[in-house]
């Protein structure tokens, strides 16, 4: 009887610690597989936050580099505003690219830039990583850039994915107003050359004085440097009455510099300079010529 | 028969305790956790490149950056970098998550680092 009885203890706590283990694995079972399904949404989710991030720097990037080239091309190139400024502004165009890997997000990216002419913007979207309040957005009159950029991610170690891919467009500035400096240079210029035709003696020490004395009395010259030379001397024959009427020919040009312009890589200068010749008749003949 | 009961009994037990230690599930979740660190410190280093500008970065005396840097750490990511070589904020030890971003801006060379920290590391 104790035997049997004993027998049936055994059996029934073989049974109980197979149910005990059974149980305990099967949970762990459990557990372990929701672990290693969170494990890869985890790590694509991380992947989407970065992909996400850089997608908002890299066309920032792109337009931080549209306006230091935009910046190394002014100070390296004055502009001749005696043709106006729109072939000067169409050569500020220019394209940048760039690939990688930034903690395992492929990326490659192209962007483009151009002279943005387009009048009446009132908004501009932000760029979701800003250059600074000098730069971002459209300004009136500035030196607006406009920046398309193209960029393609990837998640480096699943295969390629999540996957990003964007074109964005934005405006970003130079505090710079070229239109209306070219229009002051034009300005001056075309004062300079109404004093100019008002030369009597075909000189170089009239035409400095009447300069000199331009320079003075006159606002907007005060601000350029002026120059004048005569360049020859003689009659213009087509003239009717008097039949040879002396003439002066003359080269003027104008000159200003823009000191200390905010850009992106620091501080820099801009120059303008505008340049034409007049044919004045003057009211003296031509100094002989001894020989 | 009492032997044979014992010997099936140990050997299931043995096989179960060795597929739990087999299908350990911490590292998994480990490895989650500290993909959600990452992705907070990622978030950390977009954001403050948002919030100062590249500009700022690009422009500025490295020691002002490290200064910028410094601000914006808190209590449960801390903000580092080096500019041009020189180095600023220091890593924590053993941080559950970490992202550095890596820039050219005007031929200086910016690395952003931020470092999130595990509920036992925050100060």
């Amino acid at each position: 009887m104790n035997r049997r009885r004993r027998g049936r203890s055994a059996v029934a706590a073989t049974i109980a610690s197979v149910i005990v283990f059974t149980t305990m694995l099967v949970a762990n079972a459990v557990l372990f597989s929701s672990q290693n399904n969170l494990l890869p949404a985890s790590q694509e989710y991380s992947a989407q936050v970065a992909e996400r991030g850089m997608a908002g720097v890299v066309p920032s990037l792109a337009a931080y580099e549209a306006l230091d080239h935009v910046q190394s091309y002014l100070q390296q190139n004055p502009m001749d505003c005696s043709s106006g400024p729109a072939p000067y502004l169409d050569r500020l165009a220019g394209t940048w690219s760039a690939s990688g890997n930034q903690q395992g997000i492929e990326f490659s990216s192209s962007s483009s830039w151009g002279y943005d002419a387009t009048a009446g913007r009132t908004a501009d979207t932000s760029p979701a990583s800003p250059l600074g309040v000098d730069f971002d957005g459209f300004s009136a009159g500035s030196l607006n850039v406009l920046v398309t950029t193209l960029l393609n991610e990837s998640y480096y170690h699943t295969g390629g994915l999540p996957t990003y891919s964007a074109q964005t467009s934005e405006v970003v500035h130079l505090p710079v107003e070229p239109v209306l400096e070219a229009e002051r240079c034009q300005t001056a210029l075309s004062e300079l050359g109404a004093v100019v035709a008002t030369l009597q003696d075909c000189n170089e020490s009239s035409l400095l004085a009447l300069v000199v004395n331009a320079t003075g009395e006159l606002p907007l010259l005060d601000g350029y440097r002026v120059n004048a030379t005569i360049d020859g001397q003689g009659s213009n024959a087509t003239s009717a009455a008097p039949p040879s009427a002396p003439t002066c020919l003359v080269s003027y040009s104008v000159t200003t510099t823009l000191l200390g312009i905010p850009g992106v890589a620091g501080t820099f200068q801009w120059t303008l300079s505008g340049s034409a010749s007049l044919l004045v008749s003057v009211a003296d003949g031509p100094l002989s010529n001894p020989s | 028969m009492r032997i044979l009961d014992i010997g099936v009994a140990t050997s299931y037990a043995l096989i179960c305790i060795s597929l739990v230690s087999a299908m350990n599930p911490y590292p998994a979740a480990n490895q989650a956790s500290h993909n959600a660190a990452d992705a907070r410190a990622s978030n950390a280093v977009f954001g403050y490149v948002s919030s100062v500008g590249l500009v700022f970065i690009g422009g500025a005396p490295p020691e002002q950056v490290c200064a910028s840097l410094s601000q914006h750490s808190n209590a449960t990511m801390v903000l580092g970098g080096t500019l041009d070589g020189e180095t600023c904020g220091s890593p924590p030890s053993s941080p559950q998550g970490e992202y550095s971003l890596a820039l050219s801006l005007s031929g200086r060379q910016v690395v952003i680092q931020a470092w999130a920290l595990g509920p036992e590391q925050e100060t």
